[in-house]
């Protein structure tokens, strides 16, 4: 089996006095795609967040782990210079910065050093492509004005600058239509490798048709309560979480 | 501070100097007569208590007639400061660079030249262009507005005529230098720029130090466009620690004309500006940017005026300030629109980004609507770097430390990219985000 990218071990996360995660465990491979899928609030973005560091979420107990190494305590920065990208739910806009000023930034921090401008172009412009990206978008605010595909697109773009080596994808099915779902399912899939890892946070199968996950969670209140392979879509799909929800009340 | 060099502010003027000066400056009569009403509106100001209304900041303006100073030597035109047609503006048409009390030297390229732009020295305009003068000099800002617009009115004759022809459309810009150089506590640098009908020109005026005396400049502008005429104007306000600024700008603007302007407050202990815009004819537009930059103990308040006369006028004032240290800054916005305003829009906003704790800010929008079938917004914010927009940079990998270079230069690129073409807009961005972060 190929190394271990991401174990997270008996993770707590509280909200100001509420705990919302409690206790997840959750173990992600080099090469894998997994799917987390789970109701409305039941704390897939509080997980994503708390990986990445997000101040609001306290870890009140358990661990995360990156490649062997405790990221727990990690400052957000650095987890991100090291490999791990986070897709929001929700990317905020940043006035005033352009997108191409903000990946010539972002990519430079990432990779230590600020290659040629030319090259660095050529670069974005062809990631722009593949996500079929209008070039104007180059020249405007990161995600200011956005509408709600166009930021996920933008994500993803990130994403294929920062060449990170676990991605987590929050919803970004959410906002996109059909045509450009597809689009974006195409690109994530082109700058998948078997050096990198994926969680998928999802409500639907559409994406996971484009995007054939290796694992498939159910995530309930704040834990995963089933896993399996992508049989359990199609299960979700037709069920509801009815069943999953009954599973982790028995367990509560 | 030599004691023997220190005097109060007051004691530098006097009703025999200042008509000495008009006498230098070949007063034709109804100069003397305006002097003589600055001179008489600035006693009268002195003498006035409680001040005449002011607003916050104004009244730490209002105590420097007490203030205890000691101007220094007269110093040379530093050399950074001197003439040439190119800058950190970009490659220009015309430059004058003057010091408070020297003509100065004026560049004007074979362009603007050869389509009859003047660019002239205050006094020079003052021999060769009277007629143009006494139409519009003192048009827009009266000498009895304020106790310093009267001190201006007396002692003024520093500054420039800008005319730019009908049809004129200049590609580059004409830049005003002008520099306190001590010896006297007061500057009052002059600009009147008549942009004739459909013309087109950028004009920048900045003012400067030359050393680290304590001055006080109070300068008056004055824009006058004419029908479809387009004028960016941009005032760059970067006095040294020791000295205080009033500037009042005033614009008018005949049908179909547009303002661009953007005004920066970067030095100086305490600034106060006045952006008045009066949209006269319809379908004009005005935008007014400012930007005010706080650092130390400075005292920056910033007005606006948005006076919709016309119908069918659009303006939109975006003030901005940057504060650190434990700067304050005051802005108070005033949108007027008449009953013959009709069909107008007019927003204002008011970001401010605090980036100390000590820091303050203060906003006062008013609003006064006599049409019933206009658009207006008003919107202000109060606030340090956002938290979820830290974050947002942090996930991407950028060290802390960036986070709020990035942010607060993004938050200054803003004004530079509301300019109208784009090579401004590349120009001012980068001057811009410099300034944010203390770069220059
Ligand atoms: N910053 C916050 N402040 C207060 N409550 C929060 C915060 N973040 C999350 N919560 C709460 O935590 C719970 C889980 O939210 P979370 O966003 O993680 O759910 P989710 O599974 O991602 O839901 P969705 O599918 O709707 O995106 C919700 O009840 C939410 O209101
Ligand atoms: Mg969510």
């Amino acid at each position: 089996m190929s190394e271990v990218l991401l174990k997270i071990e008996g993770l707590r996360v509280a909200v100001g006095e509420k705990e919302i995660l409690k206790g997840v465990d959750l173990t992600v491979r080099r090469g894998e795609i997994h799917a987390l899928m789970g109701p409305n609030g039941s704390g897939k973005s509080t997980l994503s967040n708390a990986i990445m560091g997000h101040p609001h979420y306290r870890i009140t107990e358990g661990r995360i782990w990156f490649k062997g190494e405790d990221i727990t305590e990690m400052p957000t920065d650095e987890k991100a210079r090291k490999g791990v990208f986070l897709a929001f739910q929700y990317p905020v806009a940043i006035p005033g910065v352009t997108v191409t000023n903000f990946l010539r930034a972002i990519t430079k921090a990432r990779r230590g050093e600020e290659g040629p401008a030319k090259e660095f172009r050529a670069e974005m412009a062809g990631a722009m492509q593949t996500l079929a990206m209008d070039p104007a978008f180059a020249r405007r605010y990161v995600n200011d004005g956005f509408s709600g595909g166009e930021k996920k697109r933008c994500e993803m773009l990130q994403m294929a600058l920062l060449k990170p080596e676990l991605a987590i994808l929050d919803e970004t099915d959410s906002g996109l239509d059909i045509d450009a779902l597809k689009v974006v399912c195409d690109g994530i899939n082109r700058i998948f490798n078997p050096q990198m890892a994926m969680l998928i946070i999802t409500h639907y199968q559409r994406m996971l048709n484009y995007v054939t996950p290796h694992r498939v969670h159910v995530f309930v209140a704040g834990r995963v309560v089933e896993s399996g392979g992508s049989e359990l879509v199609a299960a979700l799909e037709s069920e509801g979480y009815d069943r999953f929800i009954k599973k982790s009340l028995a367990a509560a | 501070m030599t004691a023997t060099a220190t005097r109060r502010f007051r004691d530098f003027f006097s009703l025999e100097s200042a008509r000495g000066l008009g006498a230098a400056c070949g007063d034709p009569a109804w100069l003397g007569e305006l002097r003589l009403r600055g001179w008489r509106a600035f006693e009268a100001g002195l003498e006035a208590s409680p001040r005449p209304a002011g607003t916050r900041w104004l009244k730490v303006a209002e105590s420097w007639p007490d203030e205890a100073l000691d101007p220094g030597p007269k110093l040379a035109l530093p050399a950074a400061l001197g003439l040439g047609l190119d800058g950190e503006w970009g490659p220009l048409s015309g430059a004058y660079t003057y010091g408070c009390e020297s003509e100065g030297a004026l560049l004007l390229d074979e362009e603007a030249r050869r389509a009859g732009v003047l660019f002239l020295p205050l006094r020079e305009a003052l021999r060769s262009r009277p007629e143009l003068l006494e139409r519009h000099l003192f048009s827009r800002t009266a000498p009895e507005e304020t106790l310093y617009t009267g001190l201006h009115a007396a002692y003024f004759g520093q500054g420039a005529l800008i005319h730019i022809p009908k049809g004129v459309r200049l590609s580059r810009p004409l830049r005003l230098r002008g520099v306190h150089t001590g010896g006297h506590a007061g500057f009052f640098p002059h600009l009147l720029v008549l942009a004739g009908e459909g013309s087109s020109a950028t004009v920048v005026e900045e003012t400067r130090s030359a050393g680290e005396a304590p001055g006080l400049v109070s300068g008056v502008a004055e824009l006058v466009l004419e029908r479809g005429a387009q004028l960016n104007y941009i005032s760059f306000q970067g006095l040294n620690q020791a000295s205080g600024s009033l500037q009042r700008q005033s614009t008018v603007l005949a049908a179909d004309a547009r303002l661009y302007t953007l005004g920066i407050v970067a030095g100086g202990a305490w600034s106060t500006s006045f952006l008045g815009t009066r949209l006269d004819g319809g379908g004009g537009s005005a935008d007014l940017l400012g930007l005010a930059l706080g650092s130390g103990s400075r005292r920056i308040e910033i007005r606006t005026l948005q006076d919709h006369v016309g119908r069918s006028a659009d303006s939109d004032a975006l003030v901005k300030s940057i504060l650190r240290g434990s700067s304050r800054f005051y802005f108070d916005g005033v949108v007027k629109i008449y009953r013959s305003g009709q069909n107008s829009n007019a927003f204002q906003s008011n970001p401010n980004l605090l980036l100390s704790g000590e820091a303050r800010a203060e906003s006062v929008p008013t609003l006064e609507i006599e049409a019933d079938d206009v658009a207006c917004k008003h919107a202000a914010s109060i606030g340090g770097i956002d938290e979820e927009e830290r974050f947002y940079l942090l996930s991407r990998g950028i060290p802390l430390r960036d986070t709020e270079t990035i942010i607060t230069e993004g938050f200054a690129a803003e004004l530079g990219q509301r300019l109208p073409d784009a090579n401004l807009q590349e120009r001012f961005v980068a001057i811009l985000k410099d300034l944010a972060t203390g770069q220059s």
